[in-house]
């Protein structure tokens, strides 16, 4: 049975337990405010097992594996359902028995998100990169879509307050490129690099890209929010990385930063209740346009009926429920019909320019070993190519380099490539003969072919769309009969042609480590990403992933009229509503958003504290 | 101070009790079987076999020391998916466990149902995964779907024992029990993971 609130009126009411949400709190709670979060999933378990034991048994170890609800679940009978990786295929993306997201662009938005305690960042990477000082000024750099209402330098020290929090390990002398400044070091030393990234260090070396000359400097040590020795100032549990090649979906010892760590500070401050199993359901404004109240419903079980329902108050409200879930309740909230187009949006525009980092890979035998499976998933990437005059043009990309061989590209590896050997098929394509082994020549087949994967991964830069956007389904709802997110999503010519860099990069990277190609021509009739595009002038059929990040949809800005919220997170239009996370960023740039988004909310946070909970 | 009743001789004893209730049951329907039911121990049998399939050492696939027990686990579910041809395999590799073409008497002349059987018992422990012999037969024929052949894992435990992680001389994802930094360096070579001391 999930708690009600012990208070009727709060200082701050903050919807999402997430990296925002929780860091927001924990500022809050540390400052002696009172704290209510309303958290629409069920909390972590008290021991982590519960959520391995889960993963081990899953068939596919996709990111959402661990955690609740089941797998396959009709999305209609969830009381907080949420996208999966398993209903991208071109047999369920646009069905709403399968698909929680319902669909209806022309090509699948295929990142997916947790409603859970912790939110999302339970299954993060780690990554944890700045954003680059161009990032903010596309409009004045390049003349493309917008530049952000803050530069790089209003956010660096946050930045540096946020790898404290998040516990980031790297070397900030590596990181010193393409104009990132660092006023302070970061907390702990650089993870060191896997085998794969000195064989890719090795090959580039000299090697000429868009005017750069690459070094073997250039595979940087990724900074992550994932220990490289003890860091006593956060939960001493948290152990140093054991590589575990497991960071998403799930750290069997918290090495890598989760927002349970931040929500246990938070409650530790004796200011922060969290009420779990309860979703808000309505921001409720009053006559002067202040908001007053959330309304929420509350459940027992996934699938169970509703159990409960209330309102609270509180002078402040955060919404930190991401760029899909935050559009989705500020459209629901109408007020009878005086916000008859949602709260917070006299611009018109919340809930466009939905952008995600499309996600290109491809995969290959090295002619030498470089044992995969070993280490965090990621340890390093190429960071010089996400920025340069190119970007007036095609998207940038950053070229990410990955330590779990073919385990994700291929549906499941080693179980694919062990089936090929032992029954004679070639799911991986590294069997033509379809040959079956045992004993020894089994062992030394696998052995040669496993120890040889490798595989590189390209996330996009997206251009901001508003027809990219999240509305709410007119016919679909859930379990609690709140109408379900509709998508409509498809990719700018801008951002195809960066993925097309980004396979042309791809091709000439192979050529130079002497690898062999196995990245499968990507298949119209299975994939609905695929769309066909130039390469070196020839016609190409290009696929994408779901990087994982969900971002715009109520962008920040200079004006009213051109945005969401202004430089603080806060809505132009209810001044004690702050909507924050990665919703905000006007443009994607290319680094992973997490780092960004924590560090606007302890920005926000500070805010909040100085000039309205005073 | 360890007696002669040691674990392992606990274990092994249940395992055996179990495996000639299991014959027991099997004999109960097919008598021809339970004539001709392995004299051996069939847990050292089923081991044995399993070693010849996989090519990884006997006493690494069922240590002296042996907690987790996943041989048993892989033991009742291919009893229990093919009873009769799982004893049949055992009573052939009994027959022909010094030859040393006995993987290739099990697997290709025996006939498809041993084959298959057999197939499923060797995915078990590279894997940790139940792919049913039927299901093998199914995507190894000429109308075998476009599709990743569907399994089941057999329980958490059999996940983090599978061994093709360790013939990558890896360890499984979520599993591992190795030190910071060790992704740097090249790891032990391949025999110090599957090759008993």
């Amino acid at each position: 049975m999930p708690m009600k609130p012990r208070e009727p009126h709060y200082d701050a009411v903050i919807v999402g337990s997430g990296v925002a949400g929780a860091l927001v709190a924990k500022q809050l709670g540390g400052a002696g405010k009172k704290v209510l979060i309303l958290e629409a999933g069920a909390p972590a378990p008290t021991n982590i097992n519960a959520y391995m034991k889960q993963f081990y048994s899953a068939p596919a170890k996709v990111p959402e594996s661990p955690y609740p609800p089941e797998p396959f679940t009709d999305p209609a009978t969830l009381n907080a359902g949420h996208p999966s990786s398993l209903t991208l295929d071109a047999a369920s993306w646009q069905n709403p028995k399968q698909s929680y997201l319902i669909q209806k662009g022309r090509r699948p938005f295929a990142s997916t998100y947790e409603r859970v305690g912790g939110g999302t960042a339970l299954h993060w990477l780690g990554t944890s990169l700045r954003l680059l000082p161009n990032d903010f000024q596309m409009r004045s750099k390049y003349r493309r879509f917008t530049d952000w209402p803050i530069k790089y330098e209003d956010l660096e020290p946050w930045y540096g307050k946020a790898e404290i929090e998040l516990g980031v390990s790297a070397d900030s002398k590596d990181q010193r490129y393409l104009g990132l400044t660092f006023s302070k070091e970061y907390p702990m030393p650089g993870i060191p690099k896997s085998l794969t990234d000195m064989a890719v260090a090795s090959a580039i070396d000299g090697m000429n890209a868009e005017g750069v000359v690459l070094s073997k400097d250039s595979v940087k040590s990724t900074p992550a929010a994932r220990n490289s020795q003890p860091y006593p100032k956060q939960n001493p549990s948290r152990r140093v990385c054991a590589g575990n090649t497991n960071c998403i979906p799930i750290c069997p010892i918290q090495a890598k930063y989760d927002p349970t760590i931040t929500l246990n500070e938070a409650q530790g401050t004796g200011n922060v209740e969290i009420c779990y199993q309860t979703i808000a359901s309505e921001v409720v404004i009053d006559g002067a346009g202040r908001i007053s109240q959330i309304k929420y419903l509350q459940y027992d079980e996934p699938t169970g009926p509703q159990t409960g329902d209330g309102s609270v108050s509180a002078k402040i409200f955060v919404i930190a429920a991401h760029a899909i879930e935050t559009p989705r309740l500020l459209l629901m909230s109408k007020n009878g019909d005086r916000t008859r187009h949602g709260v917070a949006n006299g611009s018109g525009m919340l809930g466009k320019n939905l952008m995600d980092h499309p996600y290109f890979v491809v995969w290959g035998l090295l002619p030498k070993p470089v044992y995969p499976y070993r280490g965090p998933l990621s340890t390093a990437g190429i960071e010089e190519l996400r920025d340069g005059p190119f970007r007036a043009h095609r998207g940038a990309y950053r070229l990410e380099i990955g330590n779990e061989g073919w385990n994700f590209v291929i549906g499941g590896d080693p179980n694919i490539t062990t089936v090929d050997f032992i029954n004679g098929l070639d799911g991986s394509q590294t069997n033509p003969n379809k040959e079956a082994m045992f004993g020894a020549k089994l062992v030394a087949k696998l052995n040669d072919t496993i120890t040889r994967q490798f595989r590189l991964g390209f996330l996009i830069e997206q251009a901001p769309e508003e027809k990219n956007r999240v509305e709410l389904s007119g016919n679909q709802f859930d379990n609690l009969g709140l109408p379900r997110p509709q998508i409509s999503y498809d990719l700018a010519d801008y951002t195809k042609a960066g993925v097309a860099a980004a396979k042309e990069m791809a091709d000439k990277i192979f050529e130079r480590l002497g690898a062999k190609p196995y990245t499968k021509e990507p298949d119209k009739t299975k994939d609905p990403s695929v769309f066909e595009w130039p390469v070196n002038g020839k016609r190409t059929l290009l696929s994408y992933l779901g990087a994982g990040h969900i971002i715009g949809t109520y962008r920040m800005g200079t004006t009213s009229s051109n945005s969401v919220v202004d430089s603080d997170q806060r809505s132009w239009d209810h001044k004690n509503l702050f909507l924050i996370g990665s919703g905000v960023f006007p443009t994607s740039a290319t680094a992973n958003p997490t780092l960004t988004l924590a560090a606007l909310a302890l920005r926000t946070a500070d805010t909040i504290i100085k000039k309205d909970l005073t | 101070m360890m007696t002669e009743i040691s674990r392992r001789t606990v274990l092994a004893g249940a395992a055996a009790t179990a495996a000639a209730a299991a014959i027991g049951t099997v004999s109960a329907s097919s008598p021809a079987a339970a004539a001709e039911a392995p004299k051996a121990d069939p847990m050292d049998l089923f081991t044995g076999l399993s070693a010849a399939l996989t090519g990884i050492d006997a006493k690494k696939l069922a240590p002296d020391v042996d907690p987790l027990d996943v041989k048993s686990a892989y033991f009742k579910r291919a009893r229990e998916a093919r009873p009769t041809a799982f004893v049949q395999m055992l009573q052939i590799f009994e027959k022909n466990k010094a030859d040393p073409m006995v993987g290739d008497i099990i697997l290709n002349r025996s006939g498809p149902e041993i084959r298959y059987l057999a197939r499923s018992i060797m995915l078990a422990w590279y894997l940790g995964a139940w792919y049913d012999p039927a299901v093998l037969a199914r995507y190894n024929s000429a109308r075998s779907p476009d599709a990743p052949v569907p399994f089941e894992i057999i329980s958490p435990d059999a996940y983090t024992q599978g061994w093709v992680w360790r013939v990558a001389q890896a360890h499984p994802m979520g599993y591992s029990n190795l030190q910071f930094g060790y992704w740097s360096m090249d790891p032990p070579p391949l025999d110090a993971f599957i090759k008993s001391a």
